[in-house]
C-alpha cells in the first residue's frame, strides 16, 4: 500500500461516529482476501476508529456477512 | 427504562417463504407480548452466508429495531436460540439512537456555536454547518 505518504482516517474524512456492521461492502476493504483485519498502519484509521472497525467486522463475522477465514482467494 | 435494541436474524432458507415469513411474524408478535415496540423491520431476504450454518449456504436476513425492557431481551435471544429455523441471530443496543438522531445532531452543533464567543467565529461555524450539508 502507498507507503510514505501520510494516510488519514477514512472514517473520520467522513465524521461518522460509528461504523456499522451492516455495510459489509465498507468492511471488506479493511480485511485481506482471506478475511484478517488489515492493521491500522497499513489503512491509516486512527484509532478510536479502528476500534469501531474491528466491532463492526467481528459482529458482520458472526451474522455470517463477512468470512472468519476465506479459504478460496478471489 | 426502555432501550433501543436492534436484532439481525437469520432464517433458515429451506423453509418455504411463507415458512420464513411466519418465523419473522413470530418473533414481531413475540416482541409484542413482552412488552417491546417495534420501530422498524428491515426485511433483507434470501443471502448467501459467507460461510456454511449447519450446512446452508444461504439464509434469509432480517433486521428489526426495537425498544424493551433490559430484561425481557433475554426472553428474545433465548427463543431465538432455541428455534431451529433460526440459522443464527444477534442482538444489540442500537447503535444509533432510534429518534431524534436529527435533533441530537442539531443540539451538538448549537452548542459548538455557542462556545464561539466572538460573531465572527459564529459565522465559520455556520459555513462549516453549510459544508457539511453539501458534502
Amino acid at each position: 500500500m502507498n507507503r510514505g505518504r501520510v494516510k488519514v482516517c477514512r472514517f473520520c474524512e467522513d465524521k461518522a461516529v460509528f461504523i456499522s456492521y451492516k455495510e459489509e461492502r465498507v468492511l471488506r476493504r479493511f480485511v485481506t482476501e482471506r478475511g484478517k483485519v488489515i492493521p491500522r498502519r497499513m489503512t491509516g484509521t486512527c484509532a478510536r476508529h479502528q476500534r469501531g472497525l474491528v466491532r463492526a467486522i467481528k459482529r458482520a463475522r458472526h451474522i455470517a456477512l463477512m468470512p472468519y477465514v476465506a479459504e478460496s482467494v478471489r | 427504562m426502555l432501550r433501543d435494541y436492534e436484532m439481525a436474524l437469520i432464517v433458515d432458507t429451506q423453509l418455504s417463504d411463507e415458512g420464513v415469513d411466519e418465523t419473522v411474524k413470530g418473533y414481531e408478535t413475540l416482541l409484542g407480548e413482552q412488552g417491546a415496540s417495534i420501530v422498524d423491520v428491515d426485511r433483507w431476504g434470501a443471502r448467501k452466508l459467507a460461510y456454511e450454518i449447519r450446512k446452508r449456504p444461504q439464509g434469509n436476513y432480517t433486521f428489526i429495531t426495537f425498544q424493551a425492557e433490559p430484561d425481557k431481551v433475554q426472553v428474545i435471544d433465548r427463543a431465538c436460540r432455541l428455534d431451529e429455523n433460526v440459522l443464527r441471530h444477534l442482538i444489540l443496543l442500537a447503535e444509533v439512537p432510534l429518534k431524534q438522531v436529527s435533533e441530537e445532531e442539531e443540539d451538538a452543533q448549537e452548542d459548538s456555536s455557542e462556545d464561539a464567543l466572538e460573531a465572527t467565529e459564529e459565522v465559520e461555524a455556520d459555513d462549516l454547518e453549510e459544508e457539511e450539508e453539501s458534502a
